[in-house]
């Protein structure tokens, strides 16, 4: 038996996957959750095996909400359930701990395969997130943006200034500055504007409007 | 030996490569001092030590949540134990390294060495 904890900040999602989830008789959710915070909260509480976690929602998100659960004793196996492929969505779910990362187009039928793999510790990741990590790996580093610089370069697109990114990330601005220098060297761009710009159009950071 | 109340945090940033001895014993001299600082003057809650390799450098931020101070004022140079602000840029000199503090009254400590590569 599967324990599962959903995470999600849309009611009605939490519903529709708890419908979904109910009908194998190997799986049984054991707690919902609407925030980072409580997700974290209801995993030492509750005792699930697998946390099922969106990316996107107010306060904490899944990211960090993830790096908390992981470094639980237990720590349940966690796997993202989203709409986001940013690079810098993938890399900071998997760096945080995430054993999976999943798409929320995926059929009823993938999901259930995916926490059965994911609750033994198999890693699970939907075929175009799949495809993205390959194509980080066939790209040479110097071209690649790393996980760090694709967590500033969000500070940037979120119009944080480099105090503001030092704050966040907690370093100092001279590092936050030495990033930036990275950043727009493997981008080819010269401003804050146009990296968010490339950064954007190919795929590595989210589009929020 | 005092005991600090700070929560303290560490964490790895990039691909750990290794580095020459001397780098690694300078940054571990200047997080020894950062820290000792921290705990001592700045009467901090929260301190978090980054460590991030990087393609062309080693960085090592020490970042305080402290009451921070006025860099105007001179710091004395050594003390008892070797901490002081000028031992650990001397030490990073020797590896060209460079160290720079950001603070003001009020607003936290953070202080950043870095190492660059040698010549290949």
């Amino acid at each position: 038996m599967i324990r599962i904890l959903i995470v999600d900040d849309h009611p009605v999602v939490r519903a529709g996957l708890r419908a979904v989830i109910e009908s194998q008789e190997d799986f049984i959710v054991v707690g919902e959750a609407a925030t980072g915070e409580e997700a974290v909260r209801r995993t030492a509480v509750d005792g699930p095996d697998l946390v099922l976690m969106d990316l996107q929602m107010p306060g904490m998100g899944g990211a960090p909400a993830t790096r908390e659960i992981r470094a639980l004793d237990p720590a349940p196996n966690v796997v993202i359930l989203t709409t986001y492929d940013s690079d810098a969505d993938i890399l900071s779910a998997l760096d945080a701990g995430a054993v999976g990362y999943l798409l929320k187009d995926a059929p009823p039928t993938i999901l259930f395969d995916s926490i059965r793999s994911a609750a033994r510790g198999d890693t699970v990741l939907s075929p175009a997130v799949a495809s993205r990590l390959v194509d980080r790996v066939r790209r040479p580093s110097t071209d690649t943006l790393s996980t760090r610089e694709l967590e500033v370069l969000e500070l940037v697109a979120d119009g944080l200034a480099n105090k503001e990114i030092a704050r966040q990330i907690h370093v100092s601005e001279a590092t936050v500055k030495t990033h930036l220098v990275h950043i727009f060297t493997k981008l080819d761009v010269g401003t804050r504007t146009a990296a968010v710009a490339a950064a954007v159009d190919r795929g590595l950071i989210r589009f929020d409007s | 030996a005092e005991t600090y109340a700070a929560d303290t945090e560490f964490r790895l940033v990039g691909e750990p490569t290794a580095l020459p001895v001397l780098h690694e014993l300078t940054l571990l001299r200047v997080a020894q001092g950062a820290l000792a600082n921290a705990g001592a003057h700045a009467n901090a809650s929260t301190i978090r030590v980054t460590l991030t390799y990087l393609p062309d450098r080693t960085t090592l931020d020490v970042v305080d949540d402290g009451v921070g101070f006025d860099p105007a004022v001179t710091v004395a140079p050594t003390d008892e134990s070797g901490f002081g602000l000028s031992v650990m840029r001397h030490r990073l000199d020797e590896v060209d390294g460079t160290l720079t503090i950001e603070t003001s009254p009020g607003d936290g400590t953070a202080v950043v060495a870095s190492i660059p590569w040698g010549e290949p």
